[in-house]
């Protein structure tokens, strides 16, 4: 029996108008779905339902809303692909093209939670940033030889000379011809090469003057070292053999770019010292120099030096025992080792000692010292150590705290996506796959990190470039592919070590932690985990504070030291008279005339000479008996004098010095004009304060005499006190206070250095203009080869405690930062965990402010364990850097606690905001959740 | 809003459950596989064709199922689907994740251990 029963056929298709299928595709469609309508209408026949409702009933097969478009997507689409594919073991070509796929993905994943991005980029920045540019002053000290010098480490400095018992060094030059001897009996070392720093006036024609950082060097040296040329050549050996030398220069790039932007410098004529020299070459940019942190920007051959340095006719030339230089560098021979060179010049010195010619007496005594390696110069070797350390140990402290707190933000993360994971589990995805979803993100975020890193890294380098480090000379981050090479170690690292935990977290997840969230099983553990995270992180960052705060304390302690004299206002200069063949009288005469003219500019209080100042650490000595003494030595020999004398610092000065430097007169008064620019015996003194209670246990000594042994020419003399005035510190303002002695100004026709102190209330710019007009219409020729004001010297005598502050308050800030950061996604997780509990607690009748409470006590109780902690660190710290403090003990109880308190504040201010949402929880949702 | 995503991601995933797990054994045509739904759930579960041959294509694009139009004698021609080897992967992959989500409902719904 045949059914009645409808066209089915037209009815599907009329459904199927909108679906788009091409024709043939539709007809099989329709045929299909034809065939089951008519199955379920037989069926439902055959079960005995009436006709009408299995017509019903059977029509009720095609219902739904878009019914069309249902079949056209799966039919036409392609296969959605949200989830991923849950197969494992892919073969090699589909695992590339997998990996490539989770990157994509781990990308779009991150671009859906900025605020996750931002945050753990910015922590992997701001904590690889530092430890780079800390490596880039590494690789510039220690790692990276000598730019521009090939193999500086199978190089060595050689200096000539003789060490006194405490250590001092007493340089000695060799002659070339000394020199030759030596290196002929040398076979562990290939080739000596001399070198030697002075500062150089350079002038164009059509350029003022300038100083620049010339080097005096043997025509050798260019071979030696290994130096390229940009243009040109080096010297030849002949324009280094002959008395006098000749007059040829090699420019740095960058002098000779500055020089001459538009066109070649080779064969151009500069003038060096006022002498006319011709250019030969220009070395390649890259070479920087023979020592680290001294930048050359020329050189000359060493035989030019007695011309250059405008010594007087007769020592134009030197003598047959000495030479140009004391200061050498030597390349080993292949397979030499530094030890064997060492002996082998030692012993070529004492040969030459041995000849027992006058010429050669002095090798007895001289005796070459070898240092392994170039780069820095020997004395700045410790010096930069103990820098670099420093700087590497921040470091080091700031990647560790940027760890903890990455790890921080990705457990989070994994926990609140738990959910999600979950779910893909359920659909197939493999716990491998998960992993390497999480490892892929984790290698994103700490490759970007380490990318923004570099970047701080870079601008710390324009920032701090060109600084003057004490000690050691021009700072310089170097940057090159050593460093990025760590740079991208650095964010793998990071990057895998800390998915590793939460990937770990994201594959062992399963339905029962995340699905429920009641379970407490996997958030406990995470728990644990954020909680030892965020106090490890505060006792860090307490440590942290209290060492920025002791060092910005030193810091202040020491601007803060009476220094003797005021300092504002004050500016100094220093000119290179000495290149432009200045003699001492035409020296002092210049100086007459620029403190004659200088006084009556407007703005100008008081204008002096003097041969140092305060603070810039350099100190002339002279020998003072005391009246005991002074009495017991009369008509002994000369040597018992001098050695029971007193050392004092002296200095030689204008009237108007003690006005300048705001130092006041105690007793008596300044020297006259009369009693200035007289040389020879010096007809008055004027001594400071302790130095007065030193000889005459008073502070009025005027009228007194000082005695001089015999010393600097002068035979033993007496010299009357017409002054005393306030003391003064000397060098760093943490030494002690020194005896000075003050003489007229001109006395000593050799003293090589003079400066001219300004004192005005104008600002110093318009002070160094004042000062450059004035000079230039004295002596157009002659260029100002230093002018700092005394606020800017002491700054520099401050530089490492600067550092020191600087460094440790940015890590501080950082590390609370940080902290904060941990802290609050740790309360934060721990509320939502316990919504429910605090939503049952409120329809129980617990007031928002308790809920609060409870929150907090997970922050009291990161306090409670991570604050001692920190202290414990920050004591046992602080013990390892006592020597650098000043004025402040490292235990000063005000400073910890003051850090605690900051500490707590932060901790408190950080988790009230998770506290007060959980609080502000409307029971009946959280209620619902589940 | 996350409970809902869930749920229609479970129920999409039951469905392909179901269907992989009905052509395992042997090939099915679609009216077919409808039936037995209905006959072993007990009347529990319905597909509508509507609902069921748009997953069955969507398996097909996917090549966990493989449909053929297939003829015999006398009758008409009937498209029937069986599985393939990716299929069965996915299906045990499947049924792992259905076991472990009935026992984490039923923990639940039970007694709360931890």
């Amino acid at each position: 029996m045949k059914p009645l029963m409808p066209e089915w056929k037209r009815e599907i298709q009329a459904r199927l108008a909108g679906a788009g299928l091409r024709p043939e595709r539709e007809r099989e469609v329709i045929e299909e779905f034809a065939q089951h309508l008519e199955d379920r209408y037989r069926d439902l026949i055959g079960r005995g339902v009436p006709e009408v409702d299995a017509v019903a009933e059977t029509r009720r097969e095609l219902d739904a809303a878009r019914f069309d478009r249902d079949i056209a997507r799966a039919v036409l689409d392609p296969p959605p692909a949200p989830a991923p594919p849950p197969a494992d073991g892919l073969p090699a070509r589909q695992w590339v093209s997998g990996l490539w796929q989770d990157v994509r993905y781990a990308a779009r994943a991150l671009r859906r939670t900025p605020g996750f991005l931002i945050a753990s980029t910015a922590t992997v920045a701001l904590s690889t940033g530092p430890t780079i540019a800390a490596i880039g002053v590494a690789n510039w000290l220690f790692f990276r030889p000598l730019p521009g010098v090939v193999s500086p480490e199978r190089m060595a400095v050689v200096w000539f000379g003789t060490w006194s018992e405490e250590g001092s060094f007493s340089p000695s030059r060799v002659s070339y011809a000394h020199l030759a001897d030596m290196r002929a009996r040398l076979t562990t070392i290939g080739a000596i090469t001399g070198h030697t720093q002075a500062s150089i006036n350079l002038a164009l024609e059509t350029a003022p003057p300038r100083v620049v950082a010339g080097w005096f060097v043997m025509a050798n040296f260019f071979d030696v070292l290994g130096v390229r040329f940009q243009e040109g050549r080096g010297f030849r050996p002949d324009e280094d053999s002959n008395p006098g030398g000749e007059s040829v220069v090699v420019l740095s790039a960058d002098l000779a770019r500055s020089l001459f932007p538009d066109g070649p410098a080779a064969g151009r004529i500069v003038r060096v010292n006022g002498l006319a020299f011709q250019v030969v070459g220009v070395t390649s940019p890259s070479f920087r120099g023979s020592v680290v942190g001294r930048p050359a920007d020329l050189w000359l051959p060493g035989l030019t030096s007695p011309r250059v340095n405008h010594f007087p006719a007769g020592s134009q030339a030197y003598g047959p025992d000495r030479g140009p230089f004391s200061d050498f560098l030597v390349r080993l021979s292949p397979g030499a080792t530094f030890e064997q060179a060492d002996a082998e010049l030692r012993a070529a010195a004492r040969a030459l000692g041995d000849r027992q010619i006058p010429e050669t007496e002095k090798y007895r005594t001289v005796q070459p010292t070898l240092f392994p390696e170039a780069g820095l110069d020997p004395f700045a070797r410790g010096i930069g150590w103990n820098f670099t350390r420093l700087l590497l140990g921040i470091g080091a402290l700031l990647v560790v705290l940027g760890a903890a707190n990455l790890a921080n933000l990705f457990v989070f993360r994994s926990v609140t996506r738990g959910q999600e994971a979950a779910v893909r589990r359920a659909l197939g995805a493999s716990g491998g796959r998960l992993v390497r979803l999480q490892l892929a993100e984790s290698v994103l975020v700490s490759g970007l990190g380490a990318l923004a890193g570099l970047g701080v890294a870079v601008a710390a380098k324009a920032w701090l470039d060109g600084a003057i480090v004490p000690g050691i000379g021009r700072f310089e981050i170097a940057i090159d592919w050593r460093l990025l090479a760590i740079a991208i170690a650095m964010a793998a690292g990071v990057g895998i070590l800390l998915s590793a935990a939460p990937a770990r977290l994201a594959a062992r997840t399963t339905l029962t932690g995340d699905l429920s969230r009641t379970s407490r099983s996997a958030t406990r553990s995470t728990g644990r985990l954020r909680t030892s995270l965020a106090v490890v992180q505060l006792a860090l960052s307490l440590m942290l504070l209290v060492g920025a705060l002791l060092f910005i304390q030193t810091l202040h302690n020491l601007r803060r030291v009476d220094l003797g004299i005021d300092l504002r206002g004050v500016s100094t200069f220093r000119f290179a008279s000495r290149g432009q063949a200045y003699t001492p009288e035409r020296t002092i005469q210049f100086y007459r005339d620029l403190l004659e003219r200088l006084p009556h500019a407007p703005g100008v209080e008081a204008v002096a000479a003097a041969n140092l100042v305060p603070v810039e650490g350099v100190t002339y000595g002279l020998r003072v008996l005391p009246p005991a003494e002074a009495a017991s030595t009369i008509g002994k020999p000369n040597r018992e004098a001098f050695q029971a004398a007193l050392r004092v610092l002296s200095n030689e000065v204008t009237p108007a010095y003690f006005q300048s430097m705001g130092m006041q007169i105690i007793a008596g008064r300044t020297f006259t004009d009369a009693e200035t620019y007289v040389s020879g015996v010096e007809p008055a003194v004027v001594i400071s304060a302790s130095l007065a209670e030193r000889l005459y246990g008073a502070t009025n000594a005027v009228g007194r005499p000082v005695t001089f042994p015999a010393q600097g020419g002068l035979p033993r003399h007496d010299a009357p006190v017409i002054g005393v005035v306030t003391d003064v510190r000397w060098g760093r303002p943490s030494r002690p206070i020194e005896h000075v002695i003050y003489l007229p100004f001109g006395g000593s026709a050799t003293s090589v250095n003079q400066v001219l102190i300004v004192r005005s209330s104008r600002p110093p710019a318009e002070v160094t203009r004042l000062v450059d007009a004035e000079v230039s219409r004295l002596d157009p020729a002659l260029p100002v080869a230093r002018d700092q004001t005394m606020t800017a010297i002491l700054d520099q005598q401050l530089a490492q405690q600067r550092v020191n502050a600087w460094a440790l308050g940015v890590l501080a800030g950082l590390g609370f930062l940080l902290a904060a950061v941990g802290i609050h996604g740790l309360v934060a997780q721990i509320a939502a965990d316990r919504m429910r509990e605090f939503g049952i607690r409120l329809a129980l009748g617990a007031t928002p402010r308790q809920i609060v409470v409870l929150v907090l006590r997970t922050a009291l109780f990161v306090i409670a364990i991570g604050a001692p902690l920190g202290l414990v660190l920050a004591g046992l710290g602080s013990q390892l850097v006592k020597s650098r403090l000043f004025g402040i003990t490292p235990l000063d109880m005000a400073v910890y606690i003051v850090a605690t308190l900051a500490l707590a504040a932060v901790v408190v201010l950080a988790s009230l905001g998770p506290a007060r949402r959980a609080s502000r929880v409307d029971p009946v949702n959280v209620l619902r959740v589940d | 809003m996350a409970v809902t995503r869930d749920a229609r991601e479970l129920k999409k995933g039951s469905a392909e459950l179901l269907i992989l797990s009905l052509v395992e054994d042997r090939a099915r045509h679609g009216y077919d596989i409808a039936r037995l739904i209905e006959i072993r759930s007990r009347g529990e579960l319905h597909f509508y064709a509507a609902s069921l041959y748009p997953l069955l294509y969507r398996l097909e694009r996917r090549g966990w199922i493989e449909g053929r139009w297939i003829e015999k004698t006398g009758l008409r021609r009937r498209r029937v689907y069986r599985i393939t080897a990716q299929g069965r992967k996915v299906l045990a992959a499947h049924r792992r994740g259905w076991q472990a989500f009935v026992r984490a409902i039923n923990r639940v719904t039970g007694l709360e251990t931890t």
